[in-house]
């Protein structure tokens, strides 16, 4: 996945596979645990441990030259993090290594003495292995996510470092520096992604065939991982973080910052210009245009590094921020010569380029040194404003005299190591405008020289400052420790060395490690061999020397340039704080807002929702009160209504009374009737018995009548019994009739058919004389 | 490529611990010592049992049956794919580590009888809502683990924890309503609501639309989805910790994942994507993300931040979704794995500060990470992998989902990412330089005595939450991340689905 474009580039002639940059790594990190857990019980020794492990370190780096002699030392894990971890050493990343590691050890050597603190040493022996191991690691690796990996690391470690002191001014620094670090990672992060979107690897090689020159988003990408590394290389505007820094760390720890974490950013930007967007084959010459066309602003801002760099350097007071400034401008110089050399890609791409690697090699050797001075300074004085010292040329000879030397060497004088990167650098600004010509590239040079002659002039105030003059008379001071001289009498031959053997060093590391490149092979060699000590060479530099001590009068000593300027002119003002506050109000402020106001809302929708609760309920009071009240109606009318219906049923119930009354009457006619006719049936049957009796009665009256008659008949003899006989028959009737009938006499039994047939005959004969009697009658 | 196994784990992997809660609930009137015992036996047991599931899940089996059918098509159901499988997974490897942590955690506490039966409860109806074979099964359990992790949201019985229990309450009862109209809406459209009857709703129209509005309601309140995540920041920050780890480090999740069921499988990716209903998502997620980070800087208690925090995240989550290309997919996915890993750690380690020194307010953390360097430690870990530095899984997850978002060309969503990572940045480092490097009270001047003593809470406490901490560095740098390959299958699996490939 990350690994295919080394086939592009010819002239990776060989890949060695060899864990010994790993090794180197890893090593570090390892024993930056060991310091840890040594410094618990053993402080001193687990700072000599440290110091040992520097130097193996090293001695590592430098056994891995050998091996680089047969081709580029690779070490794949294709199955850490994902998406695989690469090693791989080129001459480039050697050269940094080497860089690194050198001043890693240095500083450590130099710390067993300055830092004297025991707080203070129990975070610095740790933490600064932990960051050597990232930086090596970013410039020991072979693609840029592993190189992210690392570079992250070193933003996380290095900031324990800045904080050393952890007093409020380095915690100030300290956050300065990681979240500006943080803010460039996430930046680069961004560039590394969009690059490997766009070329679908993220491996330092040449990746321009596989982005192609017509992707629309190559600037932004660009632009990402500048900025990524910008910030790490403390490129103006993005220099922000160092100077704050340097005033509140520690000297074993800015010499770290100094030699080599910004040293880290500049790799950064040298394998983007040089490797990643060069083609593989110098055929493809248009494929060339885009690093061409974006080195020219990007010489620009090198040369705006410069000479802001120089001259806030020379505003400052304080010798660490002076330094501090120094290295930005330096770092001016490098980003000049990267610039120029990808300008001129396809004519003098390597003068530029080994102008710029070589002045971070020297920048490395002798900023170092500087600070180790003002380290030492600080230690003996405990001052580092040079408004409060003076007058130290007596007491610390040795020390200013190798402040002098390290002066010349920065300020570029022949002979020293200084004067060949500068004059690379020089040549290709220069052929820059031998080959393009126009005013712009004039004026860079111009530029160039005088922001040169800037840096002698700060670095004559830095030792006019604190060796020149009188020694203020409170001043305490105490003798530093022979420790503290070792670090810079070891600089002091390297200085020498390659400034006096330019070709050790270009031969040794920097043309091979262009050669990996794709570069033209004619500006290969012409800096093979580079006349660097030509009399063309040498009046510019005797231009540069001789300006500076023109200006040094005017600009040092009349205050013209050293006189702060006012602070709202600084970038910090004008660009980053109301960037830092619009970004504060657009993102903060505004996402507080919205979330207090999804909040509110939430709540007034809630309360609507309660409102709408509380209409429904008073809704749903009215629709009971309609109820009741219409219960009530409904009430009324029941009640109305059983009102008619009693007053129906009490009309029924009269009714019925009446009714009953009537049938109870009618009951009572009925009775009465009864009664009556049973006393009627009474009355006839009483009648028929009187006329039973009557009947009877007749009866035998009628039989005594027949007997009387008989009698009569019998006496028929005379009248005289016959009229008592008539007297005594009707006596006896009179007494039959009234009172001498026999009730038992008056039975049906005794009915006999004489008597029935006598009173059928009887009624006959009344019918019969009824009958006659009417026709009589109606006459 | 799905082969249907019958494999009855999964009904025990979710009916385990609801029987086992019945169990822990009785033993609890009795011992005190076997409901613990038993509380962790259960979570560990029924972690190991999911991960059994591992060998037929990684050979892409899917197994997948219905139990009981209440209508035709409507049942509960068994059903698990490897995504499922992920999401059980971690689910119940957190829940593990988090109950042995709540041992120690809860000792002091009021109420335990009530919180280890609900705590393995809702482990449960998590797990059976990753299992659930359709929308019925799932809402079942859904509205389960909701409404009894209210019971956890209030186990301080505050003024303040009853106030955020209510508001989390009324909000869970909105949000299941919710689901459940889309249910039933699906179900009308689809005539099933099957999660293994492929592609339900194809066709545009209001009612797909409303149907789709309503999950995203429902489980976007679930999810912590702006603008339905104001309970969020209320509830986490007021539960006992070993909770907030859980509704923070899994609940959450289980929005996330129905959501991924609904974009993937209930709606056809091409309706969804032909419709702009994404790009819906897409606002509120880069609205979620950029919220949940702004306002956690702000925030002085660490609680409360660190929810917030996971308002953020849960941002990238519902973003990587609909990015729809397979790497945000992936990336999607494995950002489940690391915020819960990461979520969890962080949650715990507060949860530890609190419990050894009563301290909430981010301002009086100046020192801690002397007194608790474990704690811290882990602490700094975890906050590092939320920043997304490599080599920790949040830097992995980020990478794949910055990855999706250039390959959907939108490089606008890894800028959010970016910033979103800055702002974290911004709210974490803080707390970690605070701790490790703050002087301890700053404000009284008098001189402290240096004791310096690491005072670290029980090992019960540390051991979990190291172990987390350390997870979060595991599968993010070392070789064989099983999260990672697994992160790879789902979100191949589910592009299939989707039919995307």
């Amino acid at each position: 996945m990350l690994y295919t474009a080394a086939e592009y580039s010819k002239e990776i002639t060989q890949t060695v596979y060899t864990w010994r940059p790993v090794a180197v790594v890893l090593f570090p990190l390892l024993a930056a645990f060991v310091t840890a857990l040594l410094l618990r019980r053993h402080g001193r020794s687990a700072s000599l441990f440290a110091v040992c492990a520097s130097a193996l370190t090293l001695l590592g780096v430098l056994s891995l030259y050998q091996p680089l002699q047969q081709g580029v030392l690779a070490y794949p894990f294709y199955r850490l993090m994902g998406v695989g971890l690469l090693f791989r050493v080129d001459y480039l990343g050697f050269i940094f290594a080497l860089m690194i590691s050198l001043a890693w050890f240095l500083a450590m050597l130099y710390a067993l003495a300055a830092v004297e603190e025991e707080g203070q040493r129990r975070l610095y022996f740790p933490f600064s292995l932990i960051t050597l191991g990232s930086c090596l690691g970013v410039v020991l690796t072979g693609d840029l996510l592993s190189l992210f990996l690392f570079f992250e690391l070193m933003t996380f470690s290095s900031y324990v470092l800045v904080i050393l002191r952890r007093d409020t001014e380095s915690m100030v620094a300290g956050s300065f520096a990681l979240y500006l670090g943080l803010a460039g990672g996430l930046v680069m992060l961004f560039g590394l992604l969009a690059l490997y979107h766009v070329a679908g690897t993220v491996e330092l090689a040449p990746l321009m065939e596989k982005i192609g020159d017509g992707t629309a988003g190559l600037p932004l990408i660009f632009a990402c991982l500048f900025v990524g590394f910008g910030i790490k290389a403390v490129i103006v505007p993005l220099h922000l973080w160092i100077p704050r820094a340097y005033a509140a760390a520690p000297a074993a720890v800015n010499a770290l910052s100094s030699g080599a974490m910004i040293k880290v950013g500049i790799y950064g930007i040298l394998r983007l210009f040089f490797v990643i967007l060069t083609p593989a084959s110098l055929e493809a010459e248009h494929l060339f245009i885009f690093a061409r066309s974006s080195a020219y602003p990007v010489l620009w801002l090198g040369l705006l590094t410069m000479v802001a760099g120089a001259i806030m350097a020379l505003q400052q007071d304080n010798i660490m921020k002076l330094l501090a400034y120094s290295s930005v401008s330096q770092m001016g110089y490098i980003v000049t010569g990267i610039g120029a050399g990808a300008y001129l890609f396809g004519l003098e791409e390597a003068m530029g380029y080994g102008g710029a690697v070589l002045h971070a090699l020297n920048h490395t050797l002798f900023k170092v040194a500087f600070i180790f001075i003002a380290g030492m300074i600080y230690y003996c004085c405990g001052e580092l404003e040079m408004q409060k010292m003076g007058g130290l040329w007596k007491k610390m000879p040795l020390t200013g005299v190798l402040f002098l030397i390290f002066m010349l060497a920065i300020a570029g004088v022949p002979g020293f190591n200084g004067y060949l990167s500068k004059t690379l650098i020089h040549d290709a600004l220069l052929e820059a405008y031998r080959h393009y010509g126009g005013l712009h590239l004039y004026l860079a040079e111009k530029v160039f020289v005088f922001a040169g002659a800037l840096t002698l002039c700060y670095y004559l105030k830095f030792f006019q400052g604190v060796f020149g003059g009188a020694a203020p008379a409170q001043a305490s001071w105490r003798r530093p420790p022979l420790l503290l001289y070792l670090p810079l009498l070891l600089l002091l031959p390297a200085v020498l060395l390659v400034g006096l053997q330019p070709h050790y060093a270009m031969e040794g590391l920097i043309i091979p490690s262009a050669k990996a490149f794709t570069f033209e092979p004619y500006s290969i060699k012409h800096i093979t061999g580079f006349p660097f000590f030509s009399a063309a060479s040498l009046e510019a530099a005797m231009v540069v020397l001789l300006l500076a001590l023109f200006l040094y009068l005017p600009v040092v000593r009349l205050g013209l340039l050293t006189r702060p300027l006012p602070r709202w002119f600084s970038i910090e003002y004008l660009l980053f704080a109301p960037l830092a506050r619009l970004a504060f109000v657009v993102l903060l402020r505004s996402g507080g807002a919205l979330d207090r106001g999804v909040n509110r809302f939430y709540f007034a929708l809630a309360s609507r929702f309660l409102n709408l609760c509380s209409a429904l309920s008073i809704f749903d009071n009215r629709v009971d009160c309609f109820y009741s009240s219409s219960g009530q109606r409904v009430r009324y009318l029941v009640e109305s209504f059983r009102q008619v219906d009693d007053s129906l049923n009490e009309a029924y119930a009269a009714t019925g009374k009446v009714a009953r009354e009537l049938a109870e009457r009618t009951t009572n006619l009925d009775e009465a009737l009864d009664n009556s006719y049973e006393q009627a049936g009474e009355f006839a049957r009483r009648l028929a018995a009187r006329s039973s009796e009557l009947d009877e009665a007749l009866d035998q009256g009628y039989e005594k009548a027949g007997l009387a008659a008989r009698r009569l008949v019998d006496k028929g003899r005379g009248d005289a019994g016959e009229t008592e006989a008539a007297e005594a028959a009707g006596r006896e009737r009179k007494r039959g009739l009234l009172s001498g009938i026999n009730p038992q006499e008056w039975n049906i039994r005794n009915l006999s058919f004489d008597s029935l047939l006598l009173a059928v005959m009887l009624g006959l004969v009344i019918f019969v004389l009824l009958f006659f009697a009417r026709g009589l009658l109606n006459l | 490529m799905e082969s249907l196994v019958y494999n009855f784990i999964p009904v025990w992997v979710v009916l385990f611990p609801l029987a086992m809660s019945v169990v822990i609930f009785w033993v609890s009137k009795f011992a005190e010592r076997w409901r613990n015992g038993l509380s962790v036996a259960t979570a560990v047991i029924t972690f190991l049992s999911v991960a059994v599931l591992y060998p037929p899940m990684a050979a892409g089996e899917v197994i997948a049956y219905t139990i009981f059918d209440i209508l035709p098509g409507l049942g509960l159901s068994v059903r698990v794919d490897i995504l499922s499988f992920c999401l059980a997974l971690i689910s119940s490897l957190v829940w593990a580590l988090v109950s042995i942590y709540s041992l120690d955690y809860m000792s002091h506490e009021h109420g335990t009888d009530r919180y280890y039966p609900i705590f393995i409860f809702v482990l449960g109806s998590c797990l059976g809502i990753f299992m659930a074979g359709d929308f019925f099964t799932l809402f079942v359990f859904f509205e389960l683990m909701s409404l009894l992790s209210y019971v956890l949201v209030i186990h301080e019985e505050t003024k303040e924890a009853l106030r955020a229990g209510y508001k989390y309450l009324i909000m869970t009862i909105i949000g299941g309503l919710a689901l459940f109209f889309a249910i039933v809406i699906v179900f009308e459209l689809a005539g099933t609501v099957s999660l293994s009857a492929g592609t339900l709703v194809a066709v545009p129209g209001t009612m797909a639309f409303l149907a789709f509005i309503s999950f995203l309601i429902g489980f976007g309140m679930k999810a912590g989805m702006f603008p339905l995540h104001v309970w969020l920041p209320d509830a986490h920050p007021v539960a006992p910790s070993p909770a907030s780890a859980l509704l923070s480090g899994i609940m959450l999740k289980t929005g996330a994942y129905g959501l991924l069921r609904v974009i993937y499988t209930v709606f056809d990716v091409s309706l969804v994507k032909e419709g702009h209903w994404d790009l819906l998502v897409l606002v509120l997620a880069v609205i979620t993300i950029l919220l949940g980070s702004a306002v956690a800087l702000t925030q002085e208690d660490l609680k409360r931040r660190l929810a917030y925090s996971s308002v953020g995240q849960m941002g990238y989550v519902l973003m990587g979704m609909v990015l729809f290309t397979e790497r945000a997919l992936i990336g999607d996915i494995f950002h489940i794995f690391s915020h819960a890993l990461m979520k969890s750690t962080l949650f715990l380690a507060a949860g530890a500060i609190i419990w050894k020194t009563g301290l909430r307010n981010i301002n009086d953390l100046h020192g801690i990470g002397k007194k608790m360097p474990l704690t811290m430690g882990a602490f700094t870990l975890a906050a590092l992998a939320m920043i997304g530095i490599p080599p920790l899984n949040g830097f992995l997850s980020k990478l794949n989902l910055g990855l999706g978002a250039l390959e959907a060309g939108a490089p606008v969503y890894l800028f959010i990412l970016l910033v979103s990572s800055l702002m974290n940045g911004l709210y974490y480092l803080p707390i970690i330089v605070a701790a490790f490097f703050g002087e301890e009270h700053p404000s009284d001047g008098i001189e402290q005595p240096e004791p310096e003593k690491m005072n670290e809470a029980t090992a019960g406490m540390v051991i979990p939450l190291c172990l987390l901490a350390l997870f979060c560095f595991i599968f993010g740098l070392m070789p064989g991340n099983i999260f990672f390959d697994l992160s790879r299958q789902a979100a191949a699996f589910l592009f299939t689905l989707g039919g995307l490939n």
